[in-house]
């Protein structure tokens, strides 16, 4: 971006080094791209939340909000509206400066992440050297808005859900840490954009198919995410028949929808992190990066926007897996959650990185081995998901029931 | 656009609405929240239009557990005096504006426990209603028009007018309650 | 060492394979149609159509063939039915006539007691359920508009089976309604006074309301003429009764029970629910004066035609007493009364299994502590020492 910057000054025909007005412009630029950013987030959280309740609504053979506007999709802003003329309640007892200002670290959490997270191949606010590990640890401000508002509520059921949920952040830090070190040792950066540019654009290419240990470290990495975004089956923090609402009990209004945005703005993040860590990112199938950097005019144009709708295309189907996963599994039980981190994601990543250190090494002698075992995973990935469908079709079929997606809208 | 001095037969309500006042009433009436609060078998009625089958999720509504986040309190069933005071202090927590459905005989007018010693007669002694729903229990699609009467109702509210002024004032039980965490 | 490993390996199995199934059949599910009915407004029919018929919604009352017996009355576990009735004597005014048959479908419980024992179905669940108010008095089902303007009672053509009755619905449907339109505009003057007119029963003078003890004595006249001949007599008789032919007395219809009164059969002449205390002391009237032989006099000397109408024909009569129903009665009738008297509920508190065993103590056991019946209390106490001792009870 800064580069940006620096070029729109040029144009204007100043030098940026000595110009003095270049910090200005650099405040402004930053402004407004936090404007931009954050207002991505808020609305694709927002229908988010109307696209999950219809999913949910569809899982459970309802139909799901369909009467404000098209299909429903305006319930999001209806939702939004009441909850800003909500009234701001504070309990008498709580901490009241902790518990005004809980909700916004949870968003600063939150919102950093969006600095090093790529949109298509130009579109990144700031491409770090040091992207991986800055978004790790801003993610972790969301714990500490998570404790605030449990501790600063005065009450059993904050506090409850607050401690639930910093044991369980904490513990699901290490597996997805140790599970995003895998692309960052194949790719051999922390920076978003390099880990992309080291896969490519067809399946075979992707770090997800690129060993075995890679194929396990996506699936602990998306379980891990799951629980830090506190999304059911770990949406312990929050279990509306034991904890009334977990940590956010005691908020109403807007206050109380800060929490919501940040929970629905999660599902982006993972899925964004999980395509371009796994998934080739905006990677172009037949297009390579330099060949891409290399593009101008109208075909850059075109393939920028190939590349972003890839993205996006990516990300929202994880989104949608996300939701349909909430909606599949009954939540689990504190012990379980633990055991299945301390137990399972924990060893099994560690052993996942000493194998990929160990299979670099062998690839590094035996170019084809490498090939082979692309080949044979991305079978394996194909069967399985051809498999997946024959399953569903089968259940359909099973039940007597027909394919129907149009009506009872 | 404006509906001027639109009456309801029963509890008069005189409202006159501007523009910015059906947005935002639009907006209120798609998205209410209600409060879980069953008490007898209409809890499992409640249970049911939350169902698959009559679906209130289709106007905007959801259940929530806390009564910070909710804007409407469905008392569904036979309210005891042991729990009267925890539904009128449940009342007392939910954030502004809120409203009540007195669903059933029972939280209407203790029904058909109305002679016994235990059982308090009618929600309304305690929290204002808005809206009450007949039946013992009433069917999912009774609770849906109970919130659809409830909508009604909020299409015509100015939103900046107090609703004190609007509703009758809550009861006083003769007991203070401080509303705490 | 090699079954743990055996057993982690089996549980991230066993893991990835409940996924497996479990997404594939919320996706399948996904794809399919849902099964919501879209009340109010997108639903091919309306949802009160596609309820089944037997559905107990709310209750509706077709006042063209309510024979006023109120049965369903007195059935209710919880008073939700009120019915006022004014008497005629059956020539310048009919016998009974409704000023008032509310049902308060807010406390109403939807048992469906008071749908059995209608003698003409004129009490009947509807299929409908949409019913929300803002105000709670609204939820009072008002089937006599106007109670200036009582409805006479149907009278019941002999041996009919069927009865003409509006379609199901259709008259608590507008009384729905009226809840939602606006309110009726203030009456003009002109409807005001045709309100009056018919109030005032177009233009004549009020009929004066039913004397029980004048009706009685003109009965009593006329049953001493035919006091020979039974089926007249059974006439003048059933002449004194509310004629719903209710059953509420235990014989089919009211010639049943007038027709057991004639022949000596039956004594009570409480048994006339529907007619209640006027049917009760005029029946004893002319029982009386069957007995004496002369009509009682006019305003003295009538002493079981004097007690008020009001009088709650459960309490025990301030009359002249005869000797107790144990002493009069055969076995099996005063096993009857006593099992009636008892509070029915099969509590077990007297220690007797239920209250049949109760009853069978005290009439063939020679049970003698007739203090027992906790749930009836007081009143039961009271009528089990009337039937058996013909005492007051002693004080607890």
């Amino acid at each position: 971006m800064q580069s940006f910057l620096d070029n729109l000054i040029r144009n204007a025909g100043h030098d940026p080094s000595t110009w003095p007005w270049t910090q200005f412009v650099y405040l402004a630029g930053m402004g407004a791209i936090a404007f931009v950013v954050i207002n991505f987030a808020a609305i694709t959280a927002g229908i988010f939340s109307w696209a999950e309740r219809r999913v949910a609504a569809r899982i459970q053979s309802r139909v799901g909000p369909n009467r404000v506007g098209p299909g429903g999709f305006l319930q999001w802003i209806a939702d939004a509206v009441k909850l800003l003329l909500k009234e701001d309640l504070v309990p008498d007892e709580a901490d009241q400066f902790l518990f005004r200002i809980a909700p916004y670290f949870m968003m600063v959490g939150f919102a950093c992440v969006f600095v090093c997270l790529p949109f298509s191949h130009r579109l990144i606010v700031a491409d770090m050297n040091i992207g991986i590990f800055f978004i790790i640890a801003v993610t972790a401000l969301i714990v500490v808005g998570i404790i605030m508002s449990g501790w600063s509520s005065n009450s059993k059921w904050s506090l409850f859900g607050a401690i639930r949920s910093a044991a369980q952040i904490i513990s699901y830090e290490i597996p997805a840490g140790m599970a995003l070190m895998i692309p960052v040792m194949l790719a051999g950066t922390l920076s978003t954009q390099g880990i992309i540019r080291a896969q490519g654009g067809w399946p075979w290419q992707w770090f997800l198919f690129d060993n075995p240990a890679a194929f396990a470290a996506f699936f602990i990495y998306f379980i891990s995410a799951l629980a830090e975004g506190n999304r059911t089956p770990f949406d312990l923090p929050e279990a509306e028949s034991e904890l009334v609402s977990g940590y956010n009990t005691e908020y109403s209004g807007m206050r109380f929808s800060y929490f919501f945005l940040v929970e629905w703005g999660n599902m982006w993040i993972m899925s964004a992190l999980a395509t371009t860590m796994f998934l080739g990112g905006w990677q172009l199938p037949g297009l390579t990066p330099e060949r891409f950097d290399a593009l101008t005019g109208g075909s850059a144009v075109v393939a920028e926007l190939a590349s972003l709708a890839l993205f996006a295309g990516k990300t929202l189907f994880f989104v949608f897996v996300v939701m349909w996963l909430r909606w599949t599994l009954p939540r689990i039980r504190v012990d379980q959650m633990m055991n299945m981190c301390w137990k399972y994601l924990v060893p099994i990543s560690f052993a996942g990185v000493l194998f990929v250190a160990v299979w670099m090494l062998v690839v590094h002698a035996v170019p084809a081995l490498g090939i082979a075992m692309r080949v044979l995973l991305t079978a394996a990935g194909a069967f399985g998901v051809g498999a997946f469908v024959v399953r569903t079709l089968k259940n359909i079929r099973d039940t007597g029931d027909k394919f129907d997606f149009t009506s009872n809208w | 656009m404006s509906k001027h001095y639109q009456q309801d037969f029963g509890s008069v309500i005189t409202s006159r609405t501007s523009f910015i006042d059906e947005i935002i009433n639009l907006a209120r009436k798609s998205s209410i929240f209600y409060l879980l609060f069953g008490l007898a078998c209409c809890g499992i009625e409640l249970m049911q239009t939350g169902g698959p089958r009559a679906d209130i999720d289709r106007f905007g509504s959801v259940p929530r557990a806390t009564p910070r986040q909710s804007d409407l309190m469905i008392v569904a069933g036979t309210l005891t005096y042991k729990m009267a005071e925890r539904c009128r202090l449940l009342y007392e927590q939910m954030a502004e504006p809120k409203y009540v459905i007195s669903m059933g005989s029972c939280a209407s007018c203790g029904g058909l426990f109305q002679y016994a010693y235990s059982v308090c007669k009618g929600v309304d002694k305690l929290v204002p209603v808005d809206i009450y729903v007949p039946g013992c229990p009433p069917r999912p699609e009774a609770l849906t028009e109970g919130l659809l009467r409830v909508q009604d109702k909020i299409i015509r509210e100015r939103w900046f007018s107090d609703r004190q002024k609007i509703g009758q004032p809550p009861p006083s039980l003769g007991v203070d309650y401080k509303v705490t965490a | 060492m090699a079954e743990t490993v055996t057993a982690y390996v089996k549980n991230v199995r066993d893991t990835a394979k409940s996924f497996w199934e479990g997404m594939s059949v919320t996706l399948s599910y996904m794809f399919r149609k849902p099964i919501t009915t879209q009340y109010p407004d997108r639903t091919g029919v309306p949802v009160r159509d596609t309820i089944p018929a037997r559905y107990r919604g709310f209750l509706e009352v077709d006042m063209d063939i309510c024979t006023a017996c109120q049965a369903c009355e007195r059935a209710c576990p919880i008073q939700v039915i009120n019915i006022d009735i004014v008497k005629g004597d059956g020539k310048t005014r009919p016998k009974l006539n409704m000023e008032r048959f509310d049902i308060d479908i807010g406390k109403c419980m939807y048992c469906g007691l008071c749908v059995e024992p209608c003698p003409t179905g004129a009490i009947q669940h509807t299929r409908e359920f949409e019913g929300a108010v803002m105000a709670f008095n609204n939820l009072t089902l008002r089937f006599v508009p106007d109670d200036r303007v009582p409805f006479p009672a149907y009278k019941v053509p002999k041996g009919s089976e069927a009865f003409p009755r509006r379609p199901l619905g259709e008259i608590t449907r507008a009384l729905l309604k009226a809840w939602d339109a606006p309110p009726p505009p203030f009456p003009s003057q002109a409807d005001l006074d045709a309100l009056n007119k018919k109030a005032d029963h177009g233009g004549k003078p009020k009929p004066a309301g039913l004397d029980p003890a004048a009706m009685g004595r003109q009965l009593a006249a006329k049953a001493l003429n035919v006091k020979d001949d039974k089926p007249k007599l059974q006439k003048v008789l059933e002449e004194a009764m509310a004629g719903t032919d209710c059953g509420d007395c235990g014989y089919p219809d009211c010639f049943g029970y007038s027709d057991a009164i004639a022949q000596g059969k039956e004594s009570s002449t409480e048994k006339c629910a529907p007619g209640g205390a006027d049917s009760k002391a005029m029946l004893e009237t002319i029982l009386v004066s069957l007995k004496t032989g002369k009509v009682p006099e006019a305003p003295a000397a009538v002493k079981p035609a004097e007690p008020a109408p009001v009088a709650d024909s459960r309490q025990p009569e301030a009359g002249p007493k005869g000797p107790p129903l144990a002493q009069t009665l055969g076995k099996e009738e005063l096993y009857k009364v006593v099992f009636d008297a008892m509070a029915g509920t099969d509590c077990g508190d007297c220690e007797y299994p239920d209250c049949d065993g109760y009853t069978k103590g005290i009439v063939y056991e020679g049970q003698t502590d007739l203090n027992r019946c906790a749930p009836g209390g007081e009143d039961t106490r009271v009528k089990l020492y009337e039937i058996m001792l013909g005492t007051k009870p002693p004080p607890k």
